[in-house]
């Protein structure tokens, strides 16, 4: 099995942004971001502060802060390969690109399902599962608040959350699907963070699984799933 | 007095209970389905088809699911699926044996047939 941390993925993120500066020298060795850059090397035409303009009516101002300092500190350094704004400007034209035409749930609805969990009794699942934990419940509504702030309209257009499955050791299973690939987000009963990634190529499917995981590792991981509309 | 020991055959069906939150908006199922105290249950508990109902399945759950498996399946991802009859409640409960990576959950839970939604 993979550890998807042991990929050459970034793993830095922060709102508004996934793409950290660090791993620039091993991004490319990734085949998802080399199709990336490929297409930001498209877009570079566009000036930073007027991509910024064109986005400020569809980002919140707190998002378009956190590019617009992270564009001073990092431009210097994206010497060889893109600057946050121009990904940035990436998952947008992935928006439009969207292959899937249905919304997921949305935020409030994905935290009323979760707070609804809070009610399953004890072997709800006549296998003897626990009832919900409550940790476990307000870390996933923490984890669904979080992405839906960083990745904006995106999620709901090119990956969904699907569902919010609970899991018999009192955990909270989060379901987000893609263009071609899946993502299990398992929030244990003391909030430790695990993912499944299912990615699906020539009709088989492949399997990255990770245990003990950061938001940022979220982050990251939610953007591959947006990136897989390029992996078939 | 015990229940006959039987031979599972690749192409033979079983039959699995499935509680109601694990149904996904897409009428499929989710992995957790195949899971016990969130991690892969190393000893899953199903019904062998051709000695049970869907009903005897259900037991006192009707509100619950039924999925079917090919005891095929399970096998092509490493499991073990053997007879375990339990006497005298119920001689079709067999076990698929072995699981201990989710994907081997997600698997099953992909390749599960719905027979019965949740009422």
């Amino acid at each position: 099995m993979v550890n998807i941390l042991e990929q050459n993925v970034p793993t830095t993120a922060s709102v508004g942004s996934f793409g950290g500066a660090r791993t620039s020298k091993t991004r490319t060795d990734n085949p998802y971001f080399e199709k990336i850059i490929w297409l930001l090397t498209l877009l570079r035409s566009q000036s930073v502060s007027d991509y910024l303009d064109n986005i400020s009516h569809s980002m919140s101002a707190s998002v378009i802060r956190s590019l617009a300092d992270e564009i001073t500190v990092r431009q210097d350094t994206f010497t060889h390969e893109v600057d946050l704004a121009l990904y940035e400007r990436a998952l947008a034209f992935l928006k439009l690109k969207a292959i899937s035409t249905s919304s997921g749930l949305t935020q409030a609805t994905a935290l009323r399902k979760l707070d609804e969990l809070k009610n399953l009794p004890e072997d709800w699942d006549s296998y003897g599962a626990d009832p919900i934990s409550p940790n476990a419940i307000e870390k996933a509504k923490s984890i669904v608040t979080s992405v839906m702030i960083a990745f904006g309209d995106i999620i709901g257009n090119v990956v969904q959350l699907t569902d919010v499955i609970p899991i018999a050791d009192g955990g909270v299973q989060l379901e987000w699907v893609g263009p071609h690939a899946e993502l299990e987000i398992e929030i244990s009963p003391n909030g430790n963070i695990g993912l499944l990634y299912i990615s699906v190529s020539e009709g088989r499917r492949n399997y990255e699984e990770s245990k003990d995981n950061s938001l940022n590792d979220v982050y990251t991981v939610i953007a591959k799933l947006i990136h897989s509309q390029y992996s078939n | 007095m015990v229940f006959e020991v039987r031979q599972i055959e690749e192409d033979d069906e079983l039959y699995r209970r499935i509680p109601p939150n694990y149904f996904k908006t897409n009428g499929t199922i989710s992995s957790s389905a195949y899971k016990l105290n969130g991690r892969p249950d190393r000893e899953i508990s199903a019904n062998l088809a051709y000695l049970t109902t869907i009903a005897k399945t259900l037991e006192n759950r009707p509100n619950f699911g039924v999925g079917s498996l090919i005891a095929r399946v399970p096998r092509s991802n490493g499991l073990e699926v053997v007879h375990d009859p339990i006497f005298p409640d119920n001689e079709a409960h067999s076990l698929i044996k072995g699981a201990s990576e989710n994907a081997q959950c997600s698997e099953l839970a992909k390749n599960t047939r719905i027979l019965k939604r949740p009422a």
